[in-house]
């Protein structure tokens, strides 16, 4: 990057050093090595200009080290390609030219505080080409004609949203250079009420596990459980020694959410939350909440990571993702997964003994999950979008009316919100007055969510957007066509889990309508009352409540 | 995440597919043959893997399994629902409800310069076009409105350097352009980036969209125009300024013989009209130098 650093320090060392070639990009560079152009016999390239980059002066040099050091502490613990150090350093107030951040680069390089590579490389057949940064292999990797380096390069469109990266753009890894010094001492937790008996039972296992010698924890706990009170003990023995924690979930919302928790029970820790366009990017502290992307610019740096949502989209079955989150964490860290519905993999290593996990089939206020009751409707699709009458859907409208709480209609598709709530205007106009609709890319979608929360709507139709996270005390659940396919048995379960969350109302009922029984419904069904059942034979439940 | 994930549960049933399969089909040469032509064709028709095959052996590359039993073709804008799939399939098909829902298609054009879409009853000429010197204007067709939702896909084609968006925006493109101008184009150019901006954002937008168009249309691409000075990027400017900044920016290329445009029907390839300034200077330098006829054909209007 910076030939004049290369000469200046090896000379230091008392070794001279001549230039071979000259790439016109690193990815360039990197394939010559992988070709091992010089293996035996010292090849001059004929084309090579005639070199220019001098020896630096010895101010400059101070300077360069000086810079180095400087910037050392603020880059370690980071994966990041060229222009992503740029903007770090312009976020820290550290204005820095191109040619000066190359040499001060250059020194990291051959300190050995970072590691070197290009940003897709492109080695060997295209199934094994692979982009460092989100490493994603094979497809999703196009060769484009690029102007940067005017040659022909890959660039990867999985992480697009990041940043481009592409074989000409350098990536950089920086090394943390050890443990850092215990700075907090004690962390003042300030919980707003006690944990229950159960949620102190799984907390102290949770800590116990942070000195155990697993690696990995599944805490399967179900929807209402109180999940994050529960991680609280666990991420402040951490943090008092020390350590780094992370908390990284595949879903924006839920950083938004939690971001503000976390910080009102830390008191006295800065809490990051980091997600695409938060004012806290590039900004480092000792508890950071990120979505799952953004761990594809963290680098060895954590000791605790705590994966929530780890079933949900898209991370569960992401390999880039996964590896993006296994990078994050420092050699020897822990990781804890929280889920409400694990995977069917998950359960047969659990059953196998392969993966530890303790399970939490009682919510925080003891009363049981609401068990869902499935029914049956005649081309429902066609009633519909024709405006027929449905008896189950008005009389559900009803009771929940009647008993004061307010609802949410789930659909499969984009387009079937439109459909529903047509249909209520068409059946039901009284209902419709007080009803909206939301999706993924709707651009009300907060303000309607705010509206729905301050009950200024009573009936929310929305896609499984709100299946998760979401949460309002009096709310019933309705689930319309539930045999469509995107709805399976995890989304179903998480769906009926949005019922009876505050312990003063349980009169919440969830249904699922649908043409036909399917797997999933019944699963989901069946699930729910196991752990209802396991629930009553463990006895975490109060009595006097069930 | 957790080591042994066991298989997927797609690769799953393909396999119990091939299983039931194989009970029927026993692979003898015979039947072998049109496996392996739909092999060749699939192959072939996939821009992707024939890309790579042009650059490495083929052999190493192709999944096998996903060219036996292809999955679903997904919404060509936002990669997310399945969509019907088959070339002779119009692009609007081949997008999902939600992308659709935030598109607006231009139908028929409401002014027949510019081609603004029809609000209203309004016929003719708009006011905007009214203006202009009538040997200055450019006929000019566009896709979509320039909506909240055009905007946000030409800002993750331009900006966000999505590359691969230029083969749905260009082939909707190419179909506009067909119905529109038909036979009458002879030559495909687009509006040249300055230099410095083109080695700053690594491609030229409109270049990759008239390689498309190109080859959609069967007609040659060239490079004709170059930006003589760099001008701040349009979008920051009132449409006044827009005007005036764009005064004899573009001089046709040194490299270009000028015998090739004489008398050629020549359509320029933009990503957005807006003012239709940027195109103007490009016709009139075009018409300078001796073509024909010139139109335009912009995704977003």
């Amino acid at each position: 990057m910076s030939g004049s650093v290369d000469r200046t320090y090896w000379r230091k060392k008392g070794i001279a050093i001549e230039p071979v070639a000259e790439a016109a990009s690193v990815g360039t560079a990197f394939e010559w090595l992988g070709e091992n152009r010089w293996s035996d016999s010292p090849f001059i390239d004929p084309h090579l200009r005639k070199y220019t980059e001098k020896e630096l002066g010895e101010r400059e040099w101070q300077e360069t080290v000086q810079l180095a050091e400087e910037c050392q502490p603020v880059l370690a613990g980071r994966s990041l390609l060229w222009p992503e150090v740029e903007a770090l350093l312009h976020k820290r107030g550290k204005k820095v030219h191109q040619t000066v951040l190359a040499r001060v680069l250059q020194f990291l390089y051959l300190q050995e505080q970072m590691s070197l590579k290009p940003g897709v490389e492109i080695a060997g057949p295209a199934a094994e080409w692979i982009c460092h940064r989100c490493c994603t292999k094979g497809a999703g990797l196009r060769v484009t004609a690029c102007a940067m380096c005017g040659d022909k390069c890959a660039v990867c469109e999985r992480c697009l949203l990041l940043g481009k990266s592409r074989t000409c753009i350098p990536f950089f890894q920086f090394i943390h250079p050890g443990r850092r010094v215990p700075e907090n001492g004690a962390v003042s937790v300030s919980l707003s009420f006690s944990l229950t008996p159960t949620q102190q039972a799984v907390a102290d296992h949770i800590v116990r596990f942070l000195t155990s010698d697993h690696r990995r924890l599944l805490v399967w706990a179900v929807t209402g459980a109180g999940k994050t009170e529960m991680m609280v003990p666990a991420i402040s023995s951490v943090l008092s020694q020390g350590g780094k924690v992370l908390w990284t979930t595949p879903r924006k919302d839920v950083v938004h959410e939690l971001g503000p928790r976390l910080q009102k029970i830390f008191r006295g820790i800065q809490v990051r939350s980091l997600y695409g366009g938060s004012p806290d990017l590039w900004l480092d502290g000792p508890l950071v909440i990120s979505t799952a992307h953004q761990t594809w610019r963290l680098y060895q740096d954590f000791d605790l990571v705590v994966v929530d949502e780890a079933d949900a989209f898209p991370l569960y079955g992401n390999p880039s993702l996964e590896a993006g989150i296994e990078r994050s964490m420092k050699q020897g860290a822990k990781q804890i997964f929280l889920t409400a519905t694990p995977p069917r993999e998950w359960k047969k290593l659990l059953r196998a003994g392969i993966l530890s996990a303790v399970t939490v089939p009682v919510r925080y206020h003891g009363y049981p999950l609401p068990v869902p009751k499935l029914l049956r409707e005649w081309r429902l699709w066609k009633k519909l979008s024709e405006g027929r009458p449905i008896p189950h859907l008005s009389s559900f409208l009803r009771q929940a009316e009647t008993k004061g709480g307010q609802v949410f209609l789930f659909v499969p598709r984009v387009q079937d919100v439109k459909k529903v709530l047509g249909w209520l205007k068409e059946q039901e106009p009284d209902f419709f007055s007080r009803a909206a609709g939301v999706f993924g890319q709707d651009r009300l979608r907060e303000e309607t969510i705010r509206a729905f929360r301050q009950e200024r709507i009573q009936v929310l139709v929305t896609t499984t957007i709100l299946e998760r996270g979401v949460t309002v005390p009096r709310g019933h659940v309705l689930v319309i066509g539930a045999d469509h396919p995107v709805f399976d048995r995890a989304s179903l379960i998480q769906i009926a889990g949005r019922v009876g969350r505050s312990g003063e109302y349980q009169q919440g009922v969830a249904w699922f309508l649908a043409g036909e029984k399917t797997e999933a419904q019944i699963q989901a069904k069946k699930e729910t009352e196991w752990l209802n059942q396991l629930a009553r034979t463990t006895l975490w439940k109060k009595e006097d409540r069930f | 995440m957790v080591e042994p994930v066991g298989p997927n549960n797609l690769m799953e049933k393909r396999r119990s597919f091939l299983d039931n399969l194989s009970v029927f089909w026993y692979p003898n040469i015979q039947t072998c043959v049109p496996v392996f032509v739909f092999l060749a064709e699939q192959m072939w028709n996939n821009p992707r893997k024939r890309r790579i095959s042009q650059r490495r052996s083929v052999l190493h590359i192709v999944d096998w399994w996903s060219v036996l039993f292809p999955p679903d073709h997904r919404c060509w804008l936002c990669d997310s629902a399945p969509v019907p799939a088959g070339f002779w399939v119009s692009v609007r098909e081949k997008v999902c409800a939600a992308c659709r829902e935030q598109l607006t298609p231009i139908v028929s054009a409401g002014c027949r310069v510019c081609g603004r879409s029809a609000d209203g009853n309004s016929t003719g000429i708009c006011p905007d076009c009214a203006r202009v010197n009538p040997s200055e204007r450019i006929c000019n067709r566009s896709a979509v409105v320039y909506s909240d939702g055009a905007k946000q896909i030409i800002q993750l084609f331009k900006y966000r350097g999505k590359e691969s968006l230029s083969s749905p925006l260009g082939v909707w493109m190419a179909e506009v352009a067909a119905s529109h101008f038909g036979k009458q184009i002879s030559l495909v150019t687009f509006v040249p980036l300055h230099p410095e901006r083109l080695s700053e954002r690594g491609f030229n937008q409109a270049e990759l969209l008239a390689n498309v168009i190109g080859k959609r249309l069967r007609l040659p691409v060239c490079s004709l125009l170059t930006r003589s000075r760099a001008t701040l990027p349009q979008s920051t400017r009132t449409r006044q300024d827009r005007l005036v900044a764009m005064q004899n920016v573009f001089q046709l290329s040194e490299q270009v013989n000028p015998k090739r445009i004489e008398n050629k029907r020549i359509l320029i390839v933009d990503d957005v009209y807006t003012t239709g300034a940027t195109l103007r200077e490009c016709a009139k330098s075009l018409r300078q130098a001796g073509a024909s006829h010139v139109c335009s054909v912009t995704f977003a209007r």
